[in-house]
């Protein structure tokens, strides 16, 4: 465990107002160098050449010389966990056997060897797709004129997966829709989405039983449209959602304030005052709360320290701080301390 | 592949790790795998990589007669089980198999050159002819050249 004092800190890229319906946003390029095998397709001995390659040629580049630079084999499960959590890297990059690396910078992380040789990304608070995608292409830009990536004329980037082709560009922003969750229409949001080649699953619990209404939300299409089409379809989407949400929410407070507010003020009770909690549970009284503060209630917590509980008390989180493993009902008393500590 | 932990399983997740100087390959089944909390956390990005499988395995049928990368050696039944392409010249290998299959996914099976990169690709060629028309020393077409250069840069 070499996270402890990165488990500690607060996430910038989260938006800190508590009841805005966009959290976060994330852009991210797939890229391959050009005279490599794709990494499923090559030997452990060219993974390692890739990695070195990518790892040397990125401390020449302006702002990333310092960045920490992570061989995957020399980190433990809990370490594996922790950078999924702090969504610095994806559950293929960390649990592979191919050879894996990643450099991570303050917002900004570059993969090694996940499905392509370069998945760059960048992360930002709030609903910021042009912004974002400003800064994650300045960075593309610097790594394509230190490597040179593979691409041609007919498919763009050329990528592992057909899917990724083309921009290799993919854009999502993390939305929170407790009120379309709540009144049931969000099966009909996402079906409309899909039809419209936007994807949207749960960010917590099981793909067929999301949690706490967290939704990301991003474009299918690669290939064939240009980055400013998927920035303009993206932003159209979100302003449909936001539309949809607040109506939702008009509904639900107006036929259902009582049984609302009191599901609000019960998991702000839970917070403050449990003595065991599990993660699952934080996320559904944690997205009550947001929900809460969003219909104008008054309840004491701001934005910041919701983000602190719902990041920070994440169990490989709660893990690296604690130096050690535990079992699932200490993390679950320790997550509760947690809590009461940022309650004040 | 059997489980490295117990020895019993089929293994199903993998993972790296450094043991003895050297990289080492660890492949563990599903039960071992959650007893070391594998699967606490929330899976990302899963939803693209079944849907490349599925689709690749839709829009090529098997009748097709197989095919081999010349770079790599990936041939198009490896390619119809993993849905992945093993190195950039299978893009051209395997080009007209991708069609159908770009088509399904995107809509579309070629990449739109962006406008701004249009713009560039006519400017450079623009600045060819100029660079030309002033070796030959011909002036009057250098001028209007230069024109056009000057508006295309306006247009941005
Ligand atoms: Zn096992
Ligand atoms: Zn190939």
């Amino acid at each position: 465990m070499i996270f402890s004092d990165l488990a500690s800190k607060s996430i910038r890229w989260q938006s800190s107002e508590p009841g805005s319906h966009f959290v976060s946003t994330r852009v991210r390029f797939a890229r391959n160098l050009k005279d490599h095998y794709f990494p499923n397709r090559a030997g452990a001995s060219e993974q390692l050449k890739v990695r070195k390659e990518v790892f040397e040629g990125v401390s020449g580049i302006p702002g990333w010389k310092d960045a920490a630079r992570l061989e995957l084999e020399e980190l433990d499960i809990v370490d594996r966990k922790f950078l999924i959590e702090r969504h610095l890297a994806s559950y293929d990059l960390v649990f592979t056997d191919r050879v894996a690396g990643l450099v991570m910078g303050d917002d900004a992380a570059i993969m090694v060897n996940e499905e392509d040789h370069l998945r760059i990304q960048v992360l930002s608070p709030g609903l910021s797709l042009e912004k974002t995608f400003e800064e994650a292409s300045a960075i593309e830009k610097k790594i394509r004129a230190a490597f040179g990536f593979a691409r041609n004329d007919d498919f763009g980037f050329l990528t592992a997966c057909p899917t990724n082709a083309g921009t290799g560009l993919r854009i999502s922003f993390l939305a929170h829709l407790p009120a379309l969750v709540l009144s049931g229409y969000i099966g009909e949001v996402i079906d409309s989405l899909a039809r419209v080649g936007v994807a949207s699953r749960g960010v917590y619990g099981e793909a067929t039983k999301p949690l706490g209404g967290f939704f990301q939300i991003s474009n299918q299409v690669t290939l064939g449209v240009s980055e400013k089409d998927i920035i303009e379809k993206l932003t159209a989407i979100s302003k449909q959602i936001e539309g949809a949400s607040d109506k939702a929410m008009d509904e639900l407070v107006s036929k259902r304030k009582t049984e609302l507010e009191d599901r609000i003020y019960r998991s702000y009770g839970i917070i403050q005052y449990a003595r065991r909690i599990s993660y699952e549970e934080l996320i559904s009284r944690i997205s009550d709360i947001r929900l809460g503060l969003s219909m104008g209630l008054a309840l004491p917590l701001g934005g910041d320290r919701l983000n602190d509980m719902l990041f920070l008390s994440q169990p490989a989180h709660i893990e690296e701080r604690n130096g050690a493993p535990i079992s699932a009902d200490e993390r679950d008393e320790k997550r509760a301390g947690f809590l009461r500590e940022i309650m004040g | 592949m059997i489980c490295d932990i117990c020895k019993v399983n089929p293994a199903s997740v993998h993972f790296t790790s450094f043991h003895g100087g050297a990289v080492t390959k660890m492949h563990i089944c599903h039960s071992c795998a959650v007893n070391m909390g594998v699967f606490d956390v929330n899976m990302q990005e899963k939803p693209f990589d079944i849907l490349g499988k599925f689709l690749s395995a839709l829009a090529l049928p098997g009748t097709v007669s197989d095919r081999e990368c010349r770079a790599c050696g990936k041939t198009l039944s490896e390619f119809r089980e993993d849905g992945k392409l093993g190195c950039p010249e299978c893009w051209e290998t395997f080009r007209e198999n991708l069609a159908p299959l770009l088509k399904k996914i995107h809509g579309h099976a070629l990449h739109k050159r962006s406008a701004e990169k249009t713009k560039d690709t006519r400017a450079s060629a623009l600045q060819k002819k100029l660079q030309e028309a002033i070796g030959r020393e011909d002036y009057e077409e250098a001028a209007k050249i230069r024109d056009r250069i000057k508006a295309l840069r306006c247009k941005k």
